[in-house]
């Protein structure tokens, strides 16, 4: 091991010896701030686990010698399941490191110590910066820290990272302990396992290419719980194809659970000697997350925050909306009253200001959302959240990470997509990102809008957030299948740090707000100008003739053309048409039905001319807002989901399968609605 | 000690006090609801229930019913000598949300309504909107003025919990 082997580097900043120092320590640890202090650097410290995801490096000078510090990501333990574990381990292994100091969060020691006897086992050179002392102190326990440092066998120096207090005793302490031998500590397994792990290493033993700095005991450990990074080293050591073979045959899967097992009951023995817990006193903190994440209170809680974030995005978007509207009929009216040259004004009047002005219309509400969104998960609420919904998440095979990208989806499927990279199980993963797009994306919204708030009046707000439930029961419905067919397993146990409640800032919101909506608006002046008017050139084609938007345009014949797939869910050839260039970008939609239906250039024209159309009515427009809701979101999903499952086969079933929910969904909420004849 | 008593005491009235308020609104909001829906339904404008001069809401009855529900689990953990600072928290924290949410309504369906003139609005009147916030505000207030400091404290602290 590469830890072991210590050479006195001489090559040095100044002149000085380099020490190499890795910081390793469970999520919200206080790595980071203990990095920031140390280096002086500027690393983000975030209120939610796992910000920290590439490792970083910095610099210190110290009295006599100098600190290379790398801050990895945050892990439980180290075996290779996840990509920010596997970061983590393999940074300890191969880089050349001389001590990894382990922030251990006093208040959590019995679950932080198992990543210790983790990094004992490798054999690193670790020393304990045993933080947030201050927490300790407030539960009123305490911890004996010579024992536990004779206990664990390595050195542990008492800090609170956040107030700066303890940085020097660990600089002297990486100083006096980096050139000496920590001897590894030993935990003794079952008989059974002890013998195989000899057999193991006795094998091991016999391979020369073997570096001399692997242990051949964590070797035969890793071995015999069939780590899926083991395969690769025996490879890359060019070990013969028999003799990997006979190894990996030992491997055996409840080995895993019995080792993890004997790993705590060494643990609980540490701290039943270096541990004094005081009486339990609740926080605040645990106080509240006993209320959110209640048995029985937890999901209504849950339910009515998401439905006042949603009466909030309808209160606060609708004025918005009225002035950005005048706005844009002002505009449309000068744009006709001023050009007279026929299919110019039709391209700006019709094509661009209609068309556009359909879409910017939609910046209020959607900027409201992520403001919204952001304010609740700056406040820790959405972590709770997540809990909460893991619980029913396994119950449909579904994994309480997989809660986060699906909530992100309800801002853009894109990143939430990208998000399920921290799931650690692949099926979990496949499962995950195949049922992301059914969450609704703010990119929807438009068309709930404008359809539920022309034909539902007072019941908008109702009807938008049930159509956000129906997408998250389908997705639900389709995880299921996925796993009762193609991805059939277990997902992994769930682990989640909740980070501490926060008052949300206002100016936070306000930039994530900013920052996100950014991308509508760009998405407005570019892809979606050009669909707009791409839309008015069929719709204007052939020249000279025909009425614009009419039925004997080319837009009309390939609306036509489809419209027969559609008659039973009540769409015709523009809503059709409409329905096809939202494969593109769902906020097309409402931008093509602006161009077709005319309405200069105005919302309140555009809903004029709607309402005044025989070819929508509320059951078609409630259809179509169910089709809008479930099939593809548009062509970045496509290209996104292609990459991270690496299968187009994946990504086309995705497609497919998408629509045809779709379709039939629409399908039953327009006969059903026909049948029972509501009225509507 | 027999000051804690008296504490938990009180928290206990008060929980029970507040909860059974908001579940006496909750249901009335809901079943007038229930009516309205029906009425519009079945197209009977002289129905009774359009002789009130809002129209109930029977989503927001429901938002009601579970902070109610919330205070009411608190006032069985206190009867069983737990800590129930955390239902009181997240009830009365849930019903301030909603006041400052309905605030906010109060104030755009003013400005649509006279500003605008929308059409929306014509049957509209300040009522409508109000009526939340004077039904919701007295209670929550009171929680907030009474226990400030179990409500309002802050700590810094990461908790964990495993599945
Ligand atoms: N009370 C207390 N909080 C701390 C201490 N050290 C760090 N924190 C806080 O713990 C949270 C997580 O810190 P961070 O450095 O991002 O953790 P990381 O995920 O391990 O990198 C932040 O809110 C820090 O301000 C400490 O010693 N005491
Ligand atoms: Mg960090």
């Amino acid at each position: 091991m590469s830890v072991k082997t210590k050479k006195v580097k001489e090559m040095t900043l100044d002149d000085k010896r380099v020490i190499e120092v890795a910081l390793a320590g469970n999520p919200n640890t206080g790595k980071s701030t203990l990095f920031n202090a140390l280096t002086g650097l500027r690393q983000k410290i975030g209120n939610w686990p796992g910000v920290t995801v590439e490792k970083k490096e910095g610099k210190k000078r110290c009295d006599g010698f100098n600190l290379i510090i790398t801050d990895l990501p945050g892990t439980y333990s180290l075996s290779a399941y996840s990509l920010d574990e596997k970061i983590a381990r393999s940074f300890i292994i191969e880089g050349k490191l001389d001590v990894v100091v382990q922030i251990i969060d006093a208040s959590n020691l019995e679950r932080n110590l198992y990543l210790t006897t983790m990094l004992r086992e490798l054999g690193a050179n670790v020393v304990i910066a045993l933080n947030m002392m201050d927490l300790l102190e407030e539960s009123s326990s305490s911890i004996d820290v010579n024992k536990l440092s004779k206990e664990m066998g390595v050195p542990v120096v008492p800090m609170i990272a956040s107030s700066r207090i303890g940085i020097d005793d660990l600089e002297n302490t990486i100083e006096s302990i980096y050139q000496k031998e920590q001897k590894p500590i030993r935990i003794t397994y079952s008989k059974e396992i002890e013998e195989v792990l000899a057999n193991v290493q006795e094998i091991l033993m016999s391979i020369p290419s073997i570096p001399s700095d692997f242990d051949s005991r964590w070797l035969a450990i890793q071995i015999i719980q069939n780590d899926p990074e083991i395969l690769t080293f025996l490879k890359n050591w060019n070990v013969n194809k028999t003799i990997i073979e006979k190894l990996l045959s030992f491997g055996r899967e409840d080995y895993e659970a019995e080792i993890i097992d004997t790993k705590y009951e060494f643990i609980t023995n540490v701290t039943s000697k270096a541990l004094k817990r005081g009486e339990e006193k609740l926080t605040r903190s645990d106080l509240v997350d006993k209320v959110v994440t209640h048995k029985w209170l937890g999901i209504p809680i849950f339910l009515i925050v998401m439905w006042g974030a949603f009466q909030f995005v309808f209160a606060i978007s609708v004025p918005f909306m009225e002035l950005i509207d005048m706005l844009f009929g002002w505009l449309a009216g000068l744009l006709v009253d001023n050009i007279n040259i026929g299919w110019l004004g039709s391209l700006l009047g019709d094509g661009i200001v209609g068309g556009l002005g359909a879409v910017l219309i939609f910046v209020p509400p959607i900027f409201a959302m992520f403001f919204i969104l952001s304010v609740l998960e700056d406040s820790g609420y959405l972590a709770r959240a997540a809990f909460v919904m893991d619980k029913i998440m396994v119950k449909f095979g579904l994994h309480g990470h997989s809660f986060i990208p699906m909530l992100l989806g309800f801002g853009c499927n894109v990143p939430a997509i990208m998000s399920t990279r921290s799931l650690k199980n692949n099926k979990d993963r496949m499962i995950t990102i195949l049922i992301n797009p059914f969450m609704s994306c703010g990119a929807r919204m438009p068309v709930f809008i404008l359809f539920a708030g022309l034909f539902f009046g007072a019941a908008a707000g109702t009807v938008i957030f049930a159509l956000y439930i129906l997408g998250i029961v389908v997705a639900i419905f389709t995880a299921i299948l996925l796993r009762k067919t193609f991805f059939k397993g277990k997902s992994a146990p769930f682990i989640m740090e909740l980070p501490p409640y926060h008052t949300p800032k206002l100016r936070s919101a306000t930039v994530a707000m900013w920052d996100k909506g950014k991308m509508y608006l760009k998405k407005a002046g570019t892809i979606i100008l050009i669909g707009v008017m791409f839309v008015w050139f069929l719709a204007a084609m052939p020249f000279g003739g025909v009425e614009y938007g009419g039925p004997d345009t080319w837009l009309a014949a390939v609306g036509t053309f489809f419209e027969p797939i559609f008659r039973p869910l009540g769409f015709d050839w523009r809503i059709v048409v409409a329905l096809i260039v939202g494969f593109v970008a769902k906020e097309l939609v409402v931008g093509a039905l602006g161009t077709i239906v005319g309405g200069g250039g105005s919302e309140e024209g555009i809903k004029d001319a709607i309402l005044a159309d025989e070819g929508f009515y509320p059951l078609n427009s409630l259809s179509l807002m169910v089709f809008t809701l479930l099939y593809v979101p548009c062509a970045a999903v496509i290209g996104v989901m292609r990459k991270e499952t690496g299968s187009w086969r994946w990504t086309i079933f995705a497609v497919v399968y998408s629509t045809v929910i779709a379709w039939l969904f629409a399908l039953v909420v327009f006969q059903l609605g026909s049948l029972m004849n509501l009225g509507l | 000690m027999e000051m804690l008593k008296n504490t938990s005491n009180n928290m206990k009235t008060s929980l029970l006090a507040g909860s059974l308020i908001f579940l006496v609104v909750a249901i009335t909001e809901v079943i007038l609801g229930a009516f309205k829906i029906y009425a519009d339904s079945k197209e009977l404008e002289e129905h009774w229930v359009n002789a009130i001069p809002f129209p109930p809401g029977i989503f927001t009855g429901l938002a009601i019913l579970i902070v109610s529900l919330v205070w009411l689990v608190g006032y069985f953990v206190i009867k069983k000598d737990q800590n129930a600072n955390g239902y009181l928290s997240v009830g009365t924290i849930l019903a301030l949300g909603f006041i400052l949410l309905f605030i906010l309504i109060l104030i755009t369906d003013i400005f649509n309504a006279y500003a605008l003139g929308l059409e929306d609005y014509e049957n509209w009147t300040v009522l409508a909107s109000l009526r939340w916030i004077i039904f919701l505000s007295p209670i929550p207030m009171f929680f907030t003025i009474k226990y400030r400091d179990l409500i309002f404290t802050r700590k810094k602290k990461t908790s964990a919990l495993q599945s």
